[in-house]
């Protein structure tokens, strides 16, 4: 069985031995109800449970219900709605995975380190990420795991020193590519274009931030804003970092496009005023008048 | 004797104890008719027209054919909650389960506490954000998502920490320069007050000098400690814009109180800069046309010199409109204008002037659901209602403030003065801590009220002690980021919490991507604090400024717009 499909079934397991509780008040069992055999839908639910069956076993609550009396009928709901989900969660395993709640209690005890130490010394940064390295190392395809490995890598930014971050990104890039529908993927290449500014090259600190925008476009319509700075940066790096004045005239542009209220457009605008008549003076040169594309006009 | 009056005392209490009933059922019927949905929303808007414009409102909402198919009788009751007890008030009726359906949210209380109000008593709102407003049915919005409806998307709604939408805006909030037309025409022999600093101040000289009957002066400018502020935001703050280009250190557009402090520890900026020394020049300019002893006196009393036509300028936000215009009635009228501002051509403050001012007029007046709502649908209608363009626009005409939705026009009063969202912006910010914020205030005093204390030795005395206690401040800062932390995390726990429990489907994939929100606010913290540190301590990685070109990039930008232009099939250089 894979990683990815013990913790599915584990923490299916979890939440079934609460609707095995749950039953086992409403049928009045006092041993395990597995050692019930009878065949009342309610004892039929809870034995389909016990054999990885959510279900069966849903269909068994919701049949106990029509000859319930009152006081069981709340249970019996919770236990089929429970059922439910679990019987729906075996087909979407991404989210399956993040139910694995030993991860999270792993990871909670290296945070609690975070926000109480002070980091200071080579020792204790290492005593830290050695916390971090062992949740994603033993629960790898968990958003725990994947939670940690950032920490891991945000730490290392913050504290190392700058010749050690071209190895910290490629130990980005090797995650990715191992882990491409991460939940922080956004954040990885954040981080990503974030070394690779700090390291001198630009360009590619510019694509990495782009990339980054696109992964975060998961739910537009639910969260916003988070772009919005990285998009204004990306479009200087491109100006002043860079040099490509086209690329940095498309980034502007969709800046003031997606945010047209915001204050920054004004900048952005004498920025490119400034590229503009930079070029005007350069085209002289090349012994041609180059019109200069407008920003927002959508000429290029 | 006394058997009769024990049974006279009995049936006195019975008396009034039936009376008292009767009093109470007759109040609460009148409260809450029988078969009547009664919906209560609170505000701390005591300002002319607010409460009219509500209650016209909540009328027109209840006769809606819609409304009243869908929800029979309809009644929409306005509480206005004085702004000095409206914190308490607000804690109370929370706390006790009394709360009214809708709550205007952001006063009187820490933010801390606000934030855990409205993560715990109040709906979040991306479900009516994110959809078409019913309202605005037959209209040019009619498919658009309201969040798009509203002229800064939504985004006074949005709560950053609880990652969600948790209010709409109802009004947008900004300054406006008031003046008394008749008495400026009078006094100056104009028809309109010039909009140049120099001009305006001109002016002002002219307006000074003259004398009325009983040889009493007038004044250019009537203002106050609470006036004060509309004139440094929108002339004396925006005037520093071009300390941006020095000391934007980490490029997000602003100048935050450690970059600020950065830029003045590593020698990036001084109080001679003239982009710092220009806010202190400009506000020594303006208050020489206040009338004497302004930091002494109070909102009321500066409105009162206006009204009493001694005073021909006063500055306020577009919320006094109607209270000057009240005040005015009958005896004069009052005139709109944009803050005057230096034109780039101004002999002092030239370079330092793009001649715009950014003032967008931030959305305002925003109102969230309670828990406790006992018709939320109700309660959300309403709320959808206002925010419509129909809604929207009516309610702020009658308020006099601008309306939120977009496409909606200003009341007649501020019309020809739309919010402007072009303009240079502040880009200093001195409030690094508890011991340099109070010294500069101190001295920023003596400078409003001193005419001997001049502008260099308040850059003198208070440079070294900025640069120096500032070093505290900074270590405060830094704990106080390291606490901030803690609480992130806790938040960010109780996401986590809430995306385990929530059912497989598009709701869960949607509290994983809110956890994700909170999981990258613990992540950069860290790496932004130690650029901070190393720029505080004269160490940016950048050997320029943060919007010059780095060493050979210009060249480079040359050589790729040559290869392009020369050769336009080539491909891009790398």
């Amino acid at each position: 069985m894979t990683d990815e499909g013990h913790f599915t079934m584990r923490s299916r397991g979890r939440g079934a031995s609460k609707i095995v509780l749950a039953a086992s008040i409403l049928v009045g069992c006092d041993k395990s109800p597995a050692d019930n055999t009878s065949t009342p839908p309610a004892r039929e639910g809870v034995s389909k449970l016990q054999m990885q069956d959510p279900m069966r076993a849903g269909r068994a609550f919701g049949r106990a219900q029509l000859t319930a009396d009152d006081s069981e009928l709340e249970i019996l709901r919770y236990a089929e709605n429970l059922s439910k989900q679990y019987a729906d969660g075996s087909e979407w395993r991404p989210e399956a995975k993040a139910l694995d709640i030993r991860a999270f209690e792993e990871l909670a005890a290296g945070r609690k380190l975070a926000l109480t130490g002070t980091f200071t010394d080579a020792a204790s940064v290492a005593g830290l990420q050695q916390k971090y390295e062992a949740v994603y190392a033993r629960f790898p395809n968990t958003i725990a795991g994947e939670e940690a490995f950032l920490y891991h890598i945000a730490l290392a930014i913050a504290t190392l020193p700058g010749d050690r971050l071209e190895q910290i990104r490629r130990e980005v890039a090797s995650y990715l590519s191992s882990h491409p529908t991460s939940l922080f993927t956004p954040e990885l290449l954040g981080l990503a274009a974030y070394m690779a500014g700090k390291s001198g090259d630009h360009r590619r600190a510019v694509e990495l931030t782009l990339a980054a925008i696109e992964a975060n476009s998961v739910s537009p319509r639910e969260l916003q804003h988070g772009d919005q700075l990285l998009l204004f940066q990306a479009g200087l790096a491109a100006q002043f970092d860079v040099g490509d004045f086209d690329l940095a005239r498309q980034l502007y542009a969709r800046y003031i496009k997606t945010y047209p209220t915001d204050q920054r457009c004004f900048l952005l605008e004498q920025l490119v005023n400034d590229m503009n008549s930079r070029e005007r003076e350069w085209s002289k040169d090349v012994g041609q008048s180059t019109a200069s594309p407008k920003i927002g006009s959508g000429e290029k | 004797m006394n058997r009769v009056a024990n049974v006279f005392s009995c049936v006195v209490l019975i008396l009034a104890f039936v009376m008292s009933s009767w009093v109470i059922f007759t109040r609460r019927v009148a409260l809450a008719p029988p078969g009547v949905k009664v919906i209560r929303l609170a505000h701390w808007q005591l300002e002319p027209g607010v409460r009219d414009g509500l209650s016209i409102l909540s009328k027109e909402f209840a006769e809606l054919p819609e409304v009243r198919e869908k929800y029979g009788a309809v009644q929409v009751r306005c509480e206005a909650v004085p702004e000095s007890v409206f914190g308490p008030w607000v804690s109370t009726t929370l706390v006790s389960g009394e709360a009214p359906d809708l709550m205007e949210i952001g006063l009187g209380l820490p933010w801390p506490t606000w934030l855990s109000y409205q993560q715990r008593y109040f709906l979040p709102m991306s479900g009516i954000l994110n959809a078409p407003n019913p309202f605005n049915l037959g209209t040019d919005l009619e498919h658009v998502a309201l969040r798009d409806t509203l002229s800064d998307g939504g985004r006074s709604g949005y709560v950053e920490e609880l990652q969600d939408y948790y209010r709409i805006p109802l009004a947008r909030i900004t300054g406006r320069v008031f003046y008394n037309k008749s008495l400026f025409e009078r006094l100056t022999g104009m028809s309109r007050p010039p909009s140049e600093w120099r001009e305006f101040l001109a002016v002002c000289k002219r307006i000074e000098q003259v004398r009325d009957g009983q040889n009493r002066y007038y004044v250019p400018i009537a203002s106050s400690r609470y006036h004060m502020f509309a004139w440094l935001g929108m002339v004396a703050d925006p005037i520093t814009w071009r300390a941006l280009f020095k000391a934007d250190f980490n490029r997000d557009g602003t100048v935050g109180n450690d970059e600020t402090y950065a830029a003045f520890r590593s020698g990036v900026l001084t109080m001679r800069s003239p982009e710092v020394r220009a806010k202190f020049d400009i506000v020594r300019e303006l208050i020489a046309n206040f009338q004497t002893g302004f930091v002494g006196v109070g909102r009321d009393e500066a409105v009162m010199l206006f009204a009493q036509q001694r005073a021909v300028f006063i500055a306020t936000g577009v919320y006094d409109a109607l209270a000057l215009k009240a005040q005015a009635a009958g005896q004069f009228e009052v005139g709109v204008m944009r803050f005057p501002f230096p034109s780039s051509t101004d002999p002092v403050f030239g370079a330092l002037s793009t001649g715009e001012v950014f003032d967008p007029a931030n959305a305002g007046f925003t109102f969230g659901v309670t828990r406790f709502s006992k018709h939320p649908e109700l309660a959300k209608d309403f709320l959808r209602f206002l925010a419509s363009k129909r809604g929207n626009e009516r309610l702020n005409h009658e308020i006099g403030w601008i309306p939120v939705v977009t496409g909606t026009s200003l009341p007649r009063m501020l019309q020809g003065f739309e919010p402007m969202s072009r303009g240079q912006w502040s880009c200093l910010n001195f409030e690094l801590g508890g011991q340099t914020w109070i010294r500069f205030q101190q001295l920023f005093a003596l400078l409003q009220t001193d005419q001997r204390y001049t502008v260099d030795r308040f850059a003198d005395e208070f440079q070294p002690y900025f640069t120096q206690q500032g070093e505290t401040d900074w270590a405060d800062a830094i704990r106080d980021w390291q606490r901030r932390l803690r609480n992130d995390e806790l938040l960010a726990s109780s996401y986590r919490v809430e995306a385990l429990l929530t059912p497989p489907g598009e709701a869960n994939r949607i509290a994983w991507q809110k956890y994700r929100g909170f999981v990258a606010r613990l992540t950069w913290p860290q790496i932004r604090q130690q650029a901070s540190v190393q720029a505080v301590d004269g160490k940016t990685d950048r050997p320029v400024g943060p919007y010059e070109y780095l060493p050979g990039v210009l060249e480079h930008a040359r050589e790729l717009f040559k290869s392009r232009n020369l050769h336009p099939e080539a491909p891009a250089a790398p």
